[in-house]
């Protein structure tokens, strides 16, 4: 099915026949299902929410579970995403109705065990890395300031997401049976590493500046490494955004006002994006700039959007400011706001 | 040495054999399984809107911030030569002939991008066009569009779309959507205008030999405005029925797109659109709790399972 998938022949006679029943969408038809069983889910919450008020999440967590498993073994749904929202809704209610009283960091362990759970039964990358950062909160919430006291610094939840983004990078060396688990590792590798940094982001201390910066710049360099060696793009994201941490550190290097910065850093880098654009032209030890293969349909719709988006928001008046850039979808609105 | 993750490969020679593709896709498929062929394209093109909007941000808040010590024409001067300058790489790779690649598609929008700023800023210091400001994004969006026939670029023609929204006050803000007693039907009824022109500018493409790669901005962007639209007007009370007819009218057309045409996505606007606006109005329109709640529900399962259903039958004829 994965290779069905990425070939975009998963609807083909012969794949069919070969699949046992089990049927997926593609990404942008999970999405709107994922969206439309979380919608479902509130709704069945607060229905039974009126009818049964003592037992209403643990009655709602119940029949939730029940259609999500209905939907796996009878309809044969995988990673179609309505499942995977009523699974993990169902479960998130059963584990509320149990750990209410525990306090937050009752709470958090359990969200926590609930989306690792979910995931596995699901293999889903999105709700194990959900699951690591609730972790990390629960970390937080249970030791995360006797490191430093009165600085209320979050060092072990910076730690431990930093930990699991290296340590999902050191995995995905290994080869796994299953696609799903890959992606899981290529998931962690990407967002913890942000979680990491954005738990310890806020901290103006210089030695966790320093600290938080050469940990991104060093998890960006070893990223950058194995996603070369293994010919992989989820190290080059990790990369990538570690490498925006990194910048962000940097951000009083210089003396230079936030515009500027912004001016220069992005010519910085639109410069190095087409230098290597142009190298890649000419495709080195197969790595190219070309796209290979086709493209995905909700990439470019997310760029299309995404250009229509940076438009500046428009309709200047007389003594107005004037603000450019970063509007929002279709520009900004004739609306006498510049 | 190359340690792959996960790899595809012998499934790929499977399909291959079972003559479900054909044998050049299945030796490029085994090739990048194998990691003999990798391309950065999405990593560039990740990079490169990231780049773009740093300096178009940076840009917006130096006009905003610094326009007192630089003076306006200077200013104006300074953002008309970065946009001409990458206007100009652009002219240079057509007239050699030479397809774009992705970072000369981003320089010109980057130059686009300029240009707007450029023109919103001379505008509101020069006030050229009066009262009558607004026209100013109707003539923004005309150079984008003309660019973007001229040049071949999607991603000036998004901008080119966005400009012209605007110039229907289109915001694009969830917020205005809720506003019932404010902005809302206004919007809405701009919303829909703005997509039946894009609709009118997709089949003027169309006849008179324009880009067929174009076509699917059009159709998305109609898609978007429109059923935001539905929305608006759907939730202001005066407006719902005419907001009902519109609703059933674009989702039919969405729907009929998806199956014809095999496109997943329109099956995904003609039901999640419909499945939420209903949704929103039954919650204004009822008021007893579990009566909604319940109504709701069965509104979401439906959407859900004719999205199902369709999806099906759209992947069936791509």
């Amino acid at each position: 099915m994965a290779a069905a998938a990425r070939l975009k022949v998963r609807n083909h006679p012969w794949i069919t026949q070969r699949t046992g029943g089990w049927s997926a969408p593609s990404f942008i038809a999970r999405c709107a299902f994922f969206v439309l069983g979380v919608v479902a889910c509130g709704l069945t919450a607060a229905v039974f929410e009126i009818l049964s008020r003592g037992t209403a999440l643990l009655a709602a967590g119940v029949t939730l579970l029940a259609a999500a498993e209905w939907l796996i073994l009878r309809k044969r749904l995988f990673h179609a995403g309505v499942e995977e929202a009523l699974w993990t809704g169902g479960l998130l209610l059963l584990a509320a109705h149990f750990v209410s009283s525990s306090g937050d960091r009752g709470m958090s362990v359990a969200v926590a065990l609930v989306l690792a759970v979910a995931a596995m039964r699901l293999l889903n990358p999105f709700l194990l890395t959900l699951a690591f950062a609730a972790a990390s909160v629960a970390i937080e919430l249970a030791v995360g300031h006797r490191f430093w006291g009165a600085h209320d610094v979050s060092m072990a939840a910076g730690v431990f997401c930093y930990g699991a983004g290296a340590s999902a990078l050191l995995l995905a060396r290994f080869q796994f049976l299953r696609p799903s688990h890959d992606h899981m590792l290529s998931w962690l590798m990407i967002i913890m590493p942000l979680c990491g940094f954005l738990w310890l982001a806020t901290q103006l201390a210089p030695a966790i500046r320093v600290g938080t910066g050469l940990a991104s710049g060093i998890f960006a360099l070893v990223a950058l490494i194995a996603g070369i060696r293994r010919r992989s793009h989820a190290p080059l994201l990790a990369c990538m955004a570690s490498l925006g941490c990194v910048a962000y550190q940097l951000r009083d290097l210089t003396a230079l006002p936030l515009k500027l910065k912004l001016i220069v850093w992005g010519s910085a880098a639109l410069l190095a994006a087409l230098g290597l654009d142009r190298y890649l032209r000419t495709a080195r030890r197969g790595i190219t700039s070309h796209p290979v293969g086709e493209g995905t349909a909700a990439l470019d719709l997310v760029q299309w959007f995404g250009a229509g988006a940076l438009s500046p928001r428009a309709a200047p008046q007389a003594d107005a400011p004037f603000k450019g850039g970063g509007g929002g979808f279709s520009g900004g609105g004739a609306d006498g706001r510049y | 040495m190359i340690s792959a993750m996960h790899s595809l490969e012998l499934e790929c020679r499977e399909l291959e054999k079972a003559g479900v593709i054909a044998a050049p896709d299945a030796a490029q498929a085994a090739a990048l399984e194998r990691g003999t062929i990798f391309s950065v394209f999405e990593e560039l093109r990740f990079a490169l809107y990231a780049a773009v909007a740093a300096i178009t941000a940076g840009i917006g808040l130096l006009v905003k911030d610094n326009f007192d010590r630089i003076g306006p024409v200077t200013l104006i001067a300074v953002l008309a030569l970065a946009s001409a300058a990458c206007y100009a790489a652009a002219l240079r790779t057509e007239w050699q002939r030479k397809e774009r690649t992705i970072g000369g598609d981003y320089v010109l929008l980057l130059g686009a991008l300029i240009v707007s700023a450029d023109l919103g800023y001379a505008e509101s210091q020069f006030h050229w066009l009066g009262t009558e400001w607004r026209w100013y994004l109707l003539i923004l969006a005309a150079f984008h569009g003309v660019t973007a026939y001229g040049l071949r670029s999607r991603l000036v023609l998004c901008t080119s779309i966005a400009a012209l929204a605007a110039w229907f006050g289109i915001e694009g803000r969830a917020a205005t959507l809720f506003n019932v007693g404010g902005s809302a039907p206004t919007l809405g009824i701009h919303a829909i205008v703005c997509a039946g022109t894009l609709l009118v500018w997709r089949a003027a493409n169309r006849r008179l030999g324009g880009l067929d790669s174009f076509a699917s901005v059009f159709e998305n962007f109609a898609a978007n405005i429109g059923f935001w639209g539905v929305l608006a007007l759907c939730l202001t009370p005066g407006a719902r029925l005419l907001g009902l007819v519109l609703l059933a009218a674009l989702a039919a057309a969405s729907i009929f797109k998806a199956l014809r045409g095999g496109e997943e996505i329109f099956a995904v606007y003609g039901t999640a659109y419909v499945a939420l606006t209903l949704c929103c109005l039954e919650a204004q329109v009822i008021k007893y709790g579990l009566a909604v709640l319940l109504l709701e529900l069965a509104t979401v399962v439906a959407g859900a399972l004719l999205l199902w259903s369709l999806r099906r039958q759209a992947a069936a004829r791509a």
